[in-house]
């Protein structure tokens, strides 16, 4: 009994101590490069999602429905998720886009996500508030003549230490009038990660 | 009297004109249109392979055993496409990641930055890549390497 409270007096203490600076441990916060090589796990992260973005951007802009045609009017559709981890497809469409965008070579009708949005803003500017010539009039949207659309796909293999993930992303350009494939690239990614 | 006095007076004018020494800007990559291998090199000599990778390729850092062994740029419509080989001297398998920096005719930034991305070099290989400007602006470039080893390496220089 008395050889345990003298140990209890001297682990206390200890451990109380321990605690303290457990809790008082400071994370410590930098700023990085955003665009650099990000290898902290194998799943989708933003390297991946620059390089697919860039990849992609760069191959279209030099096909010939971009080349030869004045300005192209695309929409985004889906990009498939066929991988079994969460992905933010949308984020990397949003990235094709805007590069596709700041090029100049492409331009972008409103696509399904955004259409309710497009229609309440211009339903709303028919109510009597507004001037009537100072509002944009109905009728005028300009439709898609391309479509793009793609997927993802991925590869897990897994034995003892070693984790092993191949990513495969799939883009096409479609011509809307005639359903003709116009475009298509991919891009594969490996990733392997040993403990 | 009067006339020759104008005249010289004239002469020593255009005379001083002539010597007034007027920063001329140094032209850049592309506004010079000088080429070697089909890429821009401004007002650099490039008489080899060496000198024009010399003049074209940057390294954050240090990147050992690894070097670009050969560059040549052509046009790919309206834009700059450039083919490029890694060549990995060492005998073990080498992480390293790469980017461009666009310039503009005037030697500007010509588009945001790159992403890096990450090349895989097999032991004692090369690699052959191929990149394609943004757009029609950007002109002229600069590769960047960075070693994605280094962290390894510097591991293994401390345990040597």
């Amino acid at each position: 009994m008395t050889s345990l409270s003298r140990s209890c007096r001297v682990a206390l203490p200890l451990m109380f101590a321990a605690l303290l600076v457990a809790g008082c441990a400071k994370e410590t916060v930098r700023y990085g490069d955003a665009k650099g090589v990000e290898t902290v796990t194998t799943g989708f992260g933003s390297t991946d999602l620059q390089v697919i973005a860039e990849s992609m951007t760069r191959s279209l802009l030099g096909s010939a429905v971009v080349t030869n045609a004045n300005r192209p009017v695309m929409t985004v559709q889906e990009v498939k998720n066929k991988t079994s981890e969460y992905i933010d497809t949308r984020a990397i469409t949003d990235s094709i886009r805007t590069e596709l965008q700041k090029s100049g070579r492409v331009r972008f009708a409103v696509d399904a996500v955004a259409m309710q949005q497009q229609v309440d803003e211009l339903k709303r500017q028919q109510s009597e508030l507004y001037e009537k010539d100072k509002t944009v009039p109905l009728g005028k949207m300009v439709g898609a003549a391309y479509r793009l659309e793609g997927n993802i796909t991925s590869i897990v293999k897994q034995a003892g230490d070693t984790r092993d993930v191949w990513y495969k992303f799939n883009l096409q350009l479609w011509n809307i009038e005639n359903g003709l494939m116009e475009w298509g690239d991919e891009k594969e990614i490996r990733k392997t990660a040993t403990k | 009297m009067k006339h020759k006095a104008i005249c010289w007076m004239l002469f020593l004018l255009v005379a001083l004109s002539g010597c007034a020494s007027k920063a001329t800007p140094k032209p850049s990559g592309a506004a010079s249109g000088q080429i070697a291998y089909g890429c821009p090199i401004g007002d650099k000599a490039v008489v080899s392979m060496e000198r024009l990778v010399s003049a074209k390729v940057e390294t954050a850092g240090r990147v050992k055993n690894v070097k670009v062994a050969e560059m040549r740029c052509s046009m790919q419509g309206d834009r700059l496409r450039i083919d490029f080989t890694l060549q990995n001297s060492a005998n073990v398998v080498r992480r390293v990641a790469y980017r461009f920096d666009w310039f503009d005719r005037n030697g500007l930034k010509a588009w945001s930055d790159e992403v890096w991305k990450p090349v895989y070099l097999y032991e004692e290989s090369r690699e052959r890549l191929v990149s394609t400007a943004p757009d029609a602006n950007a002109v002229d470039f600069l590769l960047v390497l960075v070693d994605e080893d280094r962290n390894r390496l510097k591991e293994d220089e401390k345990n040597d």
